[in-house]
């Protein structure tokens, strides 16, 4: 795995995509791979549907603020969450975005892009838009490789129903599988 | 042990006006506490502000009295955290329906073991004669110069309503009526409710031509009837008039006994 | 092998509650704080212990008292709005000298405002929310981990000095999660309530001993007496005299005024040489720890002072640092509250420059690092 000094990741969506689940389960990943984290979130004014999104701090150290400032991921699964947060991405950040939501491409691009329809996949796949954000997790560690893919599907049984587990490794296993072709290319 | 094992004597007399009947009340209910012969020390009194909420600091119980109308909050947390101990609370008609309504009505809810006993004198005493929601309608106090415009509160109902398990009226002219029901409550188990109509002749008397406190008490007789006599009364008949007796003595769990049914086997 | 796990703030506290012996909880939905009902709702059963949702604030905090007047260490957890409708009773706990934990995750206020907002508007509030003259002990944590330790401290605090205790959190530390491990954590020594073997024919409730503090036996122990809201003399009885009220008012206030070094706590960071102070709380205390940091590294000589207990105020700590330095920054998510304490404390040649921010945003490092390049 990389060796990190020091990350902030923002996962901005709308409520009902699991981004702050999103964000909680990579954060326990983080932790079981060493690291101290900080995971914030902000909620939209409605439970579902407003926007949201959910961050994660994370170095060697632990780190002093509370709060992204540039992040060095960004995860956008709406458009408006692009369109939004794209602005505070560091130059040379990696920015993911959900392309079954995200029509408008940015102008502006980063060093690293991946437009990838995670939620598409959830539903060709797995049956279902809600796995769209583990798919996401298992595409975002794909290409960033942070944390060790079994720390993070760790992760990821520990916060969802046991009921689930197996759709759930499928849909990590599909994020990150996409991620590795893509880097193939 | 007598009666008077339940009070500080050295605390009397009470600095309740004259002819107030406030003392009627503490006075039956503290010669069922010997009859029943309460454990002064696995029991708790709860009351809070006014008149009514004064008193029971005379009794020579654990009293812990409180914010006005939140008697029955303080109860709850006493109940849930001891349902060893028996909890009463004591409390005048503007403390236990007007700002403490809610707590009345979420205690009868829950049926929770705790005896409320609520003394209804129509009237604010200790701030000097505000209406309270069981003046009746018409009569005079010094919020309400022009007679009072709102209905007023028919307690039994509002705890039946609620789902208090034992509801019962009485009053301070019928005594043994009221030593009677007072037992009857304080042997409940759940939530029990007891109006008691009482008179204040000093600020509901003397603006409603009742200043002279065995007229009030003449006012009480008059105004109340039995059930029996009311099955036979016409609902004209009936207008102005309080029934006294039993309305609700059921049992439905119990509030603590629930808790401890739910969590059995599970902890210390 | 750490246990490092990734911990709410809002668990944290409820973590901490249970460690610290909690046995009863009322409280009333309101966000940012549910969280902490949530898990003691679900945890305090396995302990032996009560939860209830009572039917408002005002209800809970009657009947936090209620358990607490049986010898029960209880608490409750709100945020603004319901905190407004506690203060009746918190009072209450005051003068009658009844110890429970009150948790207030700050949302943006007044009124509704913003229920997942964060903002640091209550700090006046904690102390001053209600009438008359009344102690209270406030802590503020700024991490996970110390939000744990404060849930002790409270309680210890509350059963030591016999008072109502409120942790005042920010929406922004209840909500976050950190890496700790909660089971190595040294909280010390568990305050449990003092108890007398005075026979119940001399026992006075109220009458202070030599520390000031009275021991109230709790009811059903065979100890009759009143605890009450009215002024009140020894024995619980109400008592309107000039004497008596003096001395009511004077035991609550002065127990705390008199063990105030043993109340205060608080952090120092890089202060020795410091030029330029600030002084911040809770979340924002974290953005000026970075800013510190930041601002050594650029050769500037900035420190941090950081009240943990915020009432009683540590004057004199801060007053000592104060002492030493050019100028003051108070940053605050408000419109001027904790600056207020920092002037009425600082020399007169120390400036003190304010940072209100009051958007529900948090206040970053950059927007501090900026005034410290203006002041210096």
């Amino acid at each position: 795995m990389r060796d990190v000094e020091k990350c902030e990741i923002r996962i901005s969506g709308s409520g009902g995509q699991g981004v702050v689940l999103a964000s909680i389960i990579f954060a326990e990943a983080l932790v079981a791979e060493g690291y101290h984290v900080i995971q914030t979130q902000a909620y939209g004014v409605e439970a579902r549907g407003g926007a949201s999104r959910g961050e994660v701090l994370y170095g060697k150290e632990r780190p002093n603020y509370l709060s992204v400032r540039q992040p060095d991921i960004l995860v956008a699964m709406t458009q408006q969450a692009c369109d939004r947060y794209l602005p505070s991405l560091k130059p040379e950040g990696t920015l993911i975005l959900d392309s079954f939501f995200v029509e408008r491409l940015p102008e502006r691009q980063t060093g690293r892009t991946f437009a990838v329809p995670l939620t598409k996949i959830a539903i060709d796949e797995l049956g279902k838009p809600l796995y769209a954000n583990i798919v996401m997790l298992g595409f975002m560690n794909g290409v960033t490789e942070q944390v060790a893919p079994e720390h993070l599907e760790e992760a990821v049984l520990k916060r969802v129903a046991p009921a689930f587990a197996e759709e759930n490794r499928r849909a990590l296993r599909l994020g990150y599988e996409k991620a590795r072709s893509m880097l193939n290319k | 042990m007598s009666w008077k094992d339940y009070i500080k004597q050295n605390m009397f007399p009470l600095f309740t006006c004259s002819g107030c009947t406030h003392g009627t009340v503490t006075n039956a209910f503290v010669r069922v506490a010997d009859e029943l012969k309460l454990d002064k020390d696995k029991t708790v009194i709860v009351c809070a502000i006014g008149c009514a909420g004064r008193i029971p600091t005379f009794l020579d119980f654990p009293v812990l009295r409180v914010t006005h109308g939140r008697a029955l909050a303080f109860a709850t947390g006493i109940k849930l955290s001891r349902p060893d101990v028996k909890v009463i609370a004591l409390m005048g008609d503007g403390d236990a329906l007007a700002i403490g309504g809610n707590h009345f009505i979420h205690a009868a809810r829950r049926n929770i073991d705790i005896t409320a006993i609520v003394s209804r004198n129509e009237i604010y005493g200790m701030t000097g004669g505000q209406y309270a929601p069981t003046t009746p309608p018409g009569a005079r106090a010094t919020t309400a110069p022009y007679g009072m415009l709102e209905p007023a509160f028919d307690t039994c109902k509002v705890a039946e309503g609620a789902g208090a398990t034992y509801v019962a009226r009485s009053d301070a002219y019928h005594v043994q009526h009221l030593q009677r029901t007072l037992k009857a409550a304080l042997q409940h188990k759940g939530f029990a409710v007891v109006e008691v109509l009482t008179s204040c002749p000093t600020q509901f008397g003397r603006r409603n031509n009742l200043a002279d406190p065995a007229k009030m008490l003449e006012r009480i007789k008059e105004m109340t009837v039995t059930k029996a006599q009311a099955e036979k009364m016409t609902p004209e008949e009936l207008a102005g008039k309080f029934v006294i007796g039993e309305f609700v003595n059921t049992s439905r769990p119990e509030l603590t006994d629930i808790y401890a049914q739910a969590f059995a086997g599970m902890g210390v | 092998m750490s246990r490092r796990e990734l911990i709410q703030g809002n668990e944290a506290c409820a973590r901490g509650a249970l460690k610290a012996g909690v046995r009863f909880c009322a409280g009333y939905p309101i966000t940012p704080s549910t969280d902490v009902v949530e898990f003691l709702a679900q945890e305090l059963p396995k302990v032996g212990g009560r939860f209830i949702q009572m039917e408002d604030e005002i209800a809970s905090m009657g009947a936090v008292l209620g358990a607490s007047v049986m010898g029960v260490k209880a608490m409750t957890v709100t945020s603004g709005p319901g905190f407004d409708l506690m203060q009746e009773n918190i009072a209450f706990g005051a003068m009658a000298q009844l110890p429970c934990v009150v948790v207030n995750v700050q949302r943006s206020g007044p009124s509704t405002g913003g229920a997942t907002l964060p903002a640091q508007g209550d700090l006046i509030q904690a102390k001053y929310g209600t009438s008359g003259d009344s102690p209270r002990i406030v802590l503020y944590p700024n991490s996970v981990e110390e939000i744990y330790r404060l849930t002790v401290k409270a309680f210890n605090y509350a059963e030591q000095y016999m008072t109502p205790v409120i942790l005042l959190m920010d929406e922004i530390i209840g909500h976050m999660r950190e890496d700790v491990d909660l089971e190595a954590i040294d909280v010390g020594e568990i305050v449990e309530r003092r108890r007398t073997n005075i026979p119940p024919s001399e026992y006075r409730p109220y009458e202070a001993d030599e520390t000031g503090i009275p021991i109230l036996m709790p009811f059903g122990s065979g100890y009759r007496y009143v605890v009450q809201g009215m002024h009140h003399d020894v024995y619980g009885m109400p008592n309107l005299s000039a004497a008596n009220v003096e001395a009511t008012i004077y035991q609550i206030n002065s127990k705390i005024d008199r063990h105030k070094e043993e109340i205060w706590l608080w952090e120092e960071k890089e202060t020795e040489d410091a030029d330029i102070l600030l002084v911040a709380v809770g979340c924002v205390s974290r953005s000026a720890l970075e800013v510190v940091e930041q601002a050594r590294k650029r050769g500037l000589k900035v420190g941090l002072f950081r009240p943990i207990t915020i009432w009683p105020f540590p004057e004199e700590p801060l007053s000592q640092v104060l002492a030493r330095v050019k100028a003051v920054i108070v940053p605050e998510m408000n419109w001027g509250q904790l600056i207020h304490k920092v002037k009425e404390v600082k020399p007169d040649r120390v400036a003190a420059v304010p940072i209100n921010k009051y958007d529900g945003t948090l206040i970053m490092p950059e927007e501090i690092l900026k005034v410290v390049e203006e002041v210096k």
